[in-house]
């Protein structure tokens, strides 16, 4: 929220705590504008619009792009108008089949974590859209043969035994992507385990493709070069090249990279009963990566240590202002977690990251914020909260805080000291579920009348980051979208990808 | 919060996108497929499949569904 008082209140911090920032964040913040840099601070800078402000077109530009890729088969087909003999329904079925692909080879590249393509949406988003990309393409891919068989009046396409080895091929890259899509929709309802579930879609994944371009190559009249013009000959192998180059960036080169660069853990610390903070520092001679407080990273320990080499995604706990290291907080709540416990100084970890936008410092124009948590969802606030103490941030926060009991309540102390500095203007309100008999504060749940209470008349003018499990997730936006803060106001962490 | 929203709808739109694409592009070749079967009725009165070459002058359907 920019309020007239704030924008305009000058700051005495000094830009240089902001030189560890990534360029694309300066960019989004403004803060790349050498003249902004000299004359102002930070709190004015944010309320000028810079003139060149590349981050806000990158996401449009790689909608724009991606739309394009997945266009270009018809778009050449179109352009070039090979002849055809068969039908209108019979050409849609070929249509479709041809996008399905696309969407197929470039789920690769939406998945490979790439950098570039992440920090303008955010890997929880770019997961989600791959996810329902990979639904559409079913959808057409489903729609391919109908459609083929409904206009050529031949339903032996479907069923019949005999036929070429590379239609076999057809079917059973789409029988294979149906139950590739079937286990990842209902994997929790399966109780299929996480990282069982990952072996299997990446080697699933790895057939579709592959068998998708040999039916096509083989069966497509466009691509088998019967055409005088087939100027999908050369985009179809470009396709299978990008996703091949995805995966095996993804799957090897990149894991292969970090091994030579471990961080390895320096502190296990005990926060309570079920919760421990991991402090890892990077190799001697490197530096640590660059994070902005509030994002993720994945990690996987080596095997040399007393933990499973599984890959998971934590959210970083530190500010990015704490040099030498960085750390999350995580809780036991699985498999895995359930060992973190284990974990001992001295162990090797791979640590890829950082990864999100959930971060006040994307929107510096927020001055008074509302913080959400529930239980363990404290830790990327608890960044931000450190970040904006140890960066003197003029920043008024209210932080709800849900948890079961008061010795489940993690970073308390901490919380405590920050409230009781100047920066942020913290309030911390603990509201717990199962309250001792002797317990003073808030009891129950986060609920609507709570919400409205602590943040008073102008609750629609206030931001708020929202990290918590679904359902109370799911409350707090129903009560807020009720009384009307606008959705660009709204930041949510989800616990899964 | 908002760049969900803002997913449903760039999916949408991309569906849409892909439908209205795929519908045309059949449309403009049967277009084409069309005239030029038309052409070849004038000229040899027998409509020709696609076109030939000297390796195989039998043409192979396009598609062997």
């Amino acid at each position: 929220m920019v309020s007239p008082e704030t924008a305009s209140k000058p700051r005495d911090l000094p830009l240089a705590r902001y030189a560890y920032l990534p360029r694309h964040v300066k960019c989004a913040m403004h803060l790349s504008k050498p003249e902004i840099v000299k004359t102002s601070s930070l709190n004015s800078m944010s309320t000028k619009p810079a003139k060149k402000d590349s981050a806000r077109w990158a996401g449009p530009l790689l909608i724009g792009l991606y739309a394009s890729v997945l266009l270009a088969p018809l778009a050449l087909l179109a352009a070039l108008r090979p002849p055809t003999d068969h039908g209108f329904v019979y050409t849609v079925g070929k249509n479709l089949a041809l996008v399905g692909f696309t969407i197929l080879a470039m789920q690769f590249v939406l998945s490979a974590r790439l950098k570039w393509v992440e920090r303008s949406f955010g890997l929880d988003i770019l997961f989600r859209f791959h996810k329902s990309m990979a639904l559409l393409a079913v959808l057409l891919l489903i729609s391919h043969p109908l459609l083929m068989a409904l206009g050529s009046n031949k339903w032996s396409l479907l069923f019949a035994v005999k036929i070429s080895w590379h239609i076999w091929a057809g079917r059973a890259a789409l029988l294979i992507l149906l139950v590739h899509i079937f286990l990842a929709v209902f994997r929790l309802v399966l109780r299929l385990e996480y990282q069982r579930w990952r072996v299997i879609h990446n080697l699933l994944a790895a057939l579709v493709l592959p068998l998708g371009f040999v039916h096509s190559w083989n069966a497509g009249g466009d691509l088998s070069g019967d055409q005088e013009i087939s100027p999908l000959r050369f985009l179809w192998p470009v396709l299978l090249a990008l996703a091949g180059a995805a995966y095996l960036w993804h799957r090897v080169a990149r894991p292969l990279k970090l091994r030579r660069r471990t961080y390895h853990v320096t502190d296990v610390l005990k926060e309570t009963k079920d919760v421990w903070t991991i402090k890892l520092a990077p190799p001697p001679d490197g530096r640590r990566y660059d994070y902005l407080p509030g994002q993720f990273h994945f990690l996987t320990f080596c095997h040399d240590g007393g933990l499973p080499a599984e890959e998971h995604h934590f959210t970083i706990s530190s500010s990015p202002t704490d040099q030498g290291f960085v750390s999350c907080t995580i809780k036991r709540s699985g498999d895995f977690t359930g060992s973190i416990g284990k974990a001992k100084p001295g162990d090797r970890v791979l640590v890829q990251g950082p990864f999100g936008r959930f971060s006040y410092v994307l929107h510096p124009q927020e001055r008074d914020v509302v913080f959400i948590a529930g239980g363990i969802g404290i830790t990327p606030l608890m960044s931000m909260l450190r970040h904006m103490r140890d960066t003197q941030a003029d920043i008024r926060v209210l932080l709800l805080y849900a948890n079961r009991k008061h010795e489940d309540v993690v970073f308390r102390e901490e919380l405590s000291a920050i409230q009781a500095g100047h920066f942020p203007r913290l309030e911390v309100i603990h509201i717990l579920s199962r309250a001792a008999d002797d317990w003073k504060g808030e009891t129950g749940r986060i609920d609507q009348e709570k919400i409205k209470r602590h943040c008073g008349a102008d609750l629609a003018g206030k931001a708020f980051y929202i990290c918590a499990p679904p359902k109370l997730t799911d409350t707090v936006l129903r009560c807020l979208q009720y009384h009307g803060v606008a959705d660009k106001l709204i930041h949510l962490e989800r616990f899964s990808l | 919060m908002r760049p969900i929203k803002n997913l449903h709808r760039i999916i949408a739109a991309l569906l849409i996108l892909i439908l209205s694409a795929a519908i045309t592009v059949a449309y403009m070749r049967k277009q084409v497929g069309g005239e030029s079967t038309h052409h070849q009725h004038e000229e040899g009165g027998e409509p020709m499949k696609t076109h030939p070459t000297p390796e195989s002058p039998e043409p192979k359907p396009s598609h062997e569904h």
